[in-house]
């Protein structure tokens, strides 16, 4: 049989220019093939975090073809040893809890190992060739994403010998950085690390991980405030009240007193997740959803933080540290106590500041903003306090119970939204109480989200660097807490300590109490 | 497919014989309170005489905490008059009702109009699926088109059917959508050609595609399923139908793109499965991409040299099929121009 079927001609060479195939089935599907570098590899945020991410992609086939995971570390391991390692902590730490053995071998199969040491320069020469091979082997067109999972300090040194060997540019494929917070300790070190990656690598090469940014609740806020028509009307001073911004965690420093010490809560929590959250709930809507429009608009509500006078810091935040006490029942050192932190330590592990963004939506809105150690219990959140009714209508007793309305966005645990509003109680009389519509993913989708560093490391990959910290983001961020560190290193709030297992100082509560306010502690 | 979190989910159920519809909604409604209830979408499948509703009732319990629903399985029990009713609802280890399911065993006669016979019992303000797991009546009908219509979307597996047209039809003029079980079958073969075009410097081999061959397993669900793969890239990359003739049991056919042809092979074999291989030939570059058994496929391409390489393939298994396509129930225009494409190329062989 043969048929003859009229067809009219088109396509050409111009159709292949984008890749056609890959039509419907969403960028991650049109990830080039590559080469990834963990330099740290063996190190703990390489085994609680990377490598069970990655393990995850590749069981949902997310990992393009070709893909080979090279690890790098100073200790002396085999490629076998490292494998084996890999498959170890997979088990331990894999989100899914169960793993696929059979996937799992095929995950180790895609891994090597090579020893180097960060300041050996021979030893990035050896990792230049064994990449040369592997690229070669694999036919991963060049492409290369080297992961800084060590220490900040070591940032540097890494790409210099990036740089040296010739590693940290291509004429074919593409090379890329991905550094993790902290971004500097300051201003002016920030700068530094900006100076150095950015004379090594091009801007739009660099990755700054702050993984709040990868968690899915964190990007259900731009869909909540840009996929709806129904908010973005009362989302401006005409209609809301203040802005609470809470990360509160009951654990406290666990092994990382070395680390705390020099960072404390403000510089720890506040320059980035916090303000990371203050910007993606205050950003006006980005132009589309494409890496520059997004960190535009997210860089223009730090631009309008009001900064802090060296006067107002006293006034305008509060720095305390935690007693002794008790979490779940049990009784927790202070933070004096905690090993590895020096008796007189004036290190703050609650820092609450109020802020105030100075633009045409948020003019007079109080942004309060608070995080700390070892409080009463984990909560990462965002509260939207709207204003009174202008006139009440029911009267004063019948509404004594009506809270104002508010948006809560629980970003962990329980990750949700909350609206707050009043109803009648069923009687026979006008009784107007706050009652909650709640609404939690859990419920909604009965499925675990997918971690952020799943998220992050295929943006990567596919080159989306929306969910990542640009450098003016970071440079600015510091520009606002340098002269809250500087009044503090003066004693300016003097620091108070809170009792393990509240809520905080006092003087928090004083803060936002001084305004006629007060924190949401349910 | 989502694994289930924690404790097994909690179910209760009724059953009834002889009842109304009144009653089935009041025990739905009873069993489902206390608590939230997290719904998703409403299944609605029509089972044949001779169906056993477990299968679609274990898939859809699978499905659950990813896809909380609302199910509704009409069983036709011929001439016998009434109903009979089972009502479960399975509560998921983290609170809500992740299952509301009702089975009802109604006459022939009751359950032709499947959408007006369940309406009262779907849940409102989501998506409604409408299912006939056993292939269900003509889309040629009037009636039929109708009920699809009532819907937001048709399921079917087009490997099983023989109507491709009515379904481009369906797909074009109706308000439902069409979902198609294939279609995510096909997900790994469409996705391992996707990516590996990723890099630009490898999409101007395309263009110069001169061969390209399909495996497939037995006619005629191999040839319909090569049919819809082929429709997917004649479609993507601009291709057009010019012949299509059968030699023996092989199929062959020619596209045209700009100035050049493509001559495709469909190769039917006996082995399980749908699609074994797929290769592609220019005259500077080859891709075969074959697929046996299990979770994995080999890769080789010759550009310069030749490279082997292995994937990960796990095909989607029927929950999973079902769940991608219960994500979006709306027109999925990739697959509308891989579909019409298909029943082009199965139109013209017949």
């Amino acid at each position: 049989m043969s048929v003859t079927v009229s067809g009219r001609p088109a396509g050409g060479v111009s159709a292949y220019l984008e890749n056609p195939l890959a039509g419907g089935l969403g960028q991650y599907r049109n990830i080039e093939p590559a080469l990834m570098v963990i330099f740290g590899a063996t190190g703990d945020l390489s085994r609680r975090k990377l490598l069970p991410a990655l393990y995850t992609l590749s069981h949902n086939r997310l990992l393009p073809p070709g893909f080979l995971l090279v690890g790098a570390a100073l200790d002396d391991l085999s490629e076998r040893g490292f494998r084996e390692l890999a498959a170890a902590t997979v088990r331990d730490h894999s989100r899914t809890g169960l793993v696929d053995e059979e996937s799992l071998d095929a995950f180790c199969q895609e891994l090597t190992y090579q020893r180097v040491d960060f300041q050996d320069r021979e030893a990035f020469v050896g990792l230049r060739n064994r990449l040369a091979e592997l690229d070669r082997e694999r036919h991963a067109g060049g492409n290369i994403v080297f992961y800084c999972a060590t220490p900040p300090p070591t940032y540097p040194q890494i790409v210099r010998q990036l740089e040296d060997v010739g590693l940290s540019r291509s004429d074919v494929g593409y090379r890329r950085i991905i550094v993790e917070k902290p971004f500097g300790s300051d201003l002016t070190s920030a700068m530094a690390l900006n100076r150095v990656l950015g004379s090594v690598f091009p801007e739009e090469s660099v990755y700054r991980i702050d993984h709040y940014l990868g968690k899915e609740t964190v990007q259900n806020i731009f869909a909540f405030r840009f996929a709806n028509a129904i908010f973005e009307p009362i989302w401006n001073t005409r209609f809301v009240d203040h802005v609470q911004i809470t990360v509160a965690e009951p654990i406290g420093i666990e092994k990382r007193a070395s680390y705390y010490e020099q960072s404390g809560a403000l510089r720890d929590i506040i320059q980035n997740h916090a303000f990371q959250l203050l910007s993606v709930i205050a950003m006006e809507p980005p132009v589309s959803f494409d890496a520059t429009s997004v960190r535009d608009e997210k860089l223009k509500v730090l631009k309008a933080v009001r900064r802090l006078r060296d006067d107002q810091v006293a006034t305008h935040t509060v720095r305390a540290q935690y007693r002794a006490g008790m979490i779940d029942g049990e009784e927790v050192a202070g933070y004096r106590q905690e090993r590895g932190v020096v008796p007189d330590s004036a290190t703050e592990t609650f820092a609450a500041l109020r802020l105030k963004v100075d633009n045409w939506r948020w003019a007079d809105v109080p942004f309060y903003i608070r995080t700390g150690k070892r409080l009463a219990r984990q909560a990462t959140e965002i509260r939207i306090q709207f204003k009174r009714p202008p006139h009440l209508t029911f009267g004063q007793e019948q509404t004594k119970e009506l809270e104002p309305n508010s948006i809560t966005v629980r970003i962990q645990p329980e990750e949700g939204i909350a609206l707050r509003f009043g109803a009648k109680v069923p009687s026979a009389g006008v009784v107007i109480r706050s009652v909650n519509m709640d609404f939690t993913y859990s419920s909604a989708f009965l499925v675990d989200t997918p971690d952020a560093y799943e998220r992050l490391l295929l943006d990567c990959m596919v080159g989306d660097p929306t969910l990542f910290t640009r450098s003016d983001e970071v440079e600015l961020a510091w520009s606002l807490i340098d002269p809250i560190e500087a009044a503090w290193r003066e004693n300016r709030p003097p620091l108070s300590s809170y009792e393990a297992g509240s809520w905080g100082p006092e003087e928090a509560d004083r803060l936002i109490e001084a305004d006629g306010r007060r924190w949401h502690n349910q | 497919m989502a694994q289930p979190i924690g404790n097994p989910p909690q179910t209760v159920s009724w059953s009834g014989h002889g009842v109304g519809l009144d009653t089935v909604a009041e025990q739905l409604h009873r069993l489902s309170r206390p608590g939230p209830t997290a719904c998703c979408v409403n299944v609605l499948v029509g089972l044949g005489s001779d169906t056993d509703p477990q299968p679609v009732s274990s898939l859809l319990t699978a499905l659950a905490p990813g896809h909380p629903l609302r199910a509704v399985l009409v069983v036709d029990r011929g001439e016998v008059s009434g109903i009979d009713a089972e009502v479960v609802c399975e509560r998921s280890p983290r609170g809500p009702i992740q299952r509301q399911q009702v089975l009802l065993r109604v006459s022939s006669r009751a359950g032709r109009r499947l959408p007006s016979l369940a309406a009262r019992l779907l849940a409102a303000e989501v998506p409604t699926y409408l299912w006939w797991p056993g292939g269900g009546p003509s889309l040629d009908l009037d009636e039929t088109r109708r009920d699809v219509d009532t819907c937001d979307a048709l399921i079917v597996d087009s490997a099983l059917r023989d109507d491709h047209p009515a379904l481009v039809a369906a797909g074009e003029r109706g308000r439902a959508s069409v979902a198609d079980l294939l279609w995510p079958r096909l997900r790994p073969w469409r996705e391992s050609l996707a990516t590996f075009f990723a890099p630009p410097g490898r999409r101007a081999y395309l263009a110069g595609v001169e061969r390209l061959e399909l495996e497939t397993g037995p006619h005629p669900e191999g040839t319909r399923a090569a049919a819809l793969l082929l429709g997917w890239m004649a479609a993507r990359l601009d291709q057009r139908l010019d012949a299509a003739w059968t030699e023996g049991d092989r199929i062959s056919a020619r596209y045209r793109h700009g100035g050049g042809r493509v001559l495709v092979r469909i190769l039917p074999g006996e082995s399980t499965g749908e699609l074994r291989a797929l290769s592609l030939r220019a005259r500077d570059f080859e891709l075969t991409l074959r697929h046996d058994d299990g979770d994995r496929a080999r890769l080789r391409f010759r550009i310069d040299g030749t490279v082997d390489q292995h994937l990960f393939w796990r095909p989607p298994a029927p929950g999973d099929q079902l769940g991608e396509l219960l994500t979006d129930a709306r027109r999925d225009s990739v697959y509308a121009g891989a579909l019409a494409q298909a029943a082009m190329l199965l139109q013209a062989l017949r």
